[in-house]
């Protein structure tokens, strides 16, 4: 279980959900908003990049609010499911090659995630 | 006898690595750092209204963790590879659960360690493959 039975708890799992998605969009806006632009200054302050760093601040309140019933312990493995969600969102979203080994990578995280959770 | 230069040149290339080193295990302790103290946070702000998930030092505590975090990861890569440093920072994980264990009496068992050793595992495989690609 990743929380307590208790129906309060619900949305502090929900938070912590909200945070991987986050975290993951977050990282594909960043390397959106990175590409392509010529100088430092425009690969920072464009729209793309200020979002993504916008998500992640989003993602330390959200983390918080779910630790107020999550352990910490439960939080950082399924944090490690970002390694998955960027390298899905980079295939199909951005369009990048990705190889077998990085898949591999992923499923290991999967593996990982499921085996602590048992 | 006076070093040769390609011996001294040698010498400021392990110190380079090794003051490499050291930064990366300071910004894999101020991640972790920064994970424990918003553990903490969220604790601190559970008794207390909404507002309390952000006004509150804890929270505060664990953004400067990581501003600082940031600080020393680029004084890190400055030194060495990303494809080096980066799996690195995989021992968040293991580092995470022995804070849980030892600050918030969090139990933990075989299946754990387990679960924690196949995701570092698998950072490692993504990061080095990411850093490659790069």
């Amino acid at each position: 279980m990743i929380v307590s039975n208790d129906a309060s708890h619900v949305s502090h799992a929900l938070a912590l959900g909200a945070c991987l998605l986050l975290t993951a969009t977050s990282q594909l806006l960043l390397k959106h908003g990175a590409s392509g632009e010529t100088t430092a200054r425009s690969a920072l302050l464009n729209r793309f990049t200020l979002s993504g760093y916008a998500l992640l601040v989003m993602v330390t309140v959200l983390a918080v609010y779910a630790m107020q019933a999550i352990e910490l312990k439960v939080v950082t493995a399924w944090t490690a499911l970002t390694y998955l969600m960027v390298t899905a969102g980079s295939a199909t979203i951005l369009g990048e090659h990705v190889n077998r080994a990085r898949w591999l990578g992923s499923a290991l995280i999967v593996a990982g995630i499921a085996v602590f959770q048992w | 006898m006076r070093d040769s230069p390609v011996a001294l040149g040698r010498a400021e290339a392990a110190l380079s690595r090794m003051q490499g080193i050291v930064w990366i295990l300071s910004a894999v302790v101020l991640q972790s750092a920064s994970a424990a103290l918003g553990k903490q946070a969220g604790l601190w702000s559970a008794q207390r209204d909404l507002f309390a998930v952000v006004i509150n030092p804890w929270y505060g505590a664990s953004i400067l963790a990581l501003v600082l975090q940031a600080v020393v990861w680029i004084a890190a890569l400055r030194r060495l590879p990303l494809s080096f440093a980066y799996p690195f920072m995989s021992l968040v994980l293991p580092l995470n659960l022995v804070t849980a264990w030892y600050c918030f009496d969090e139990q933990v068992s075989f299946n754990h360690l387990a679960g924690v050793g196949l995701i570092c595992a698998g950072i490692v495989v993504v990061a080095r493959c990411s850093a490659e690609a790069e």
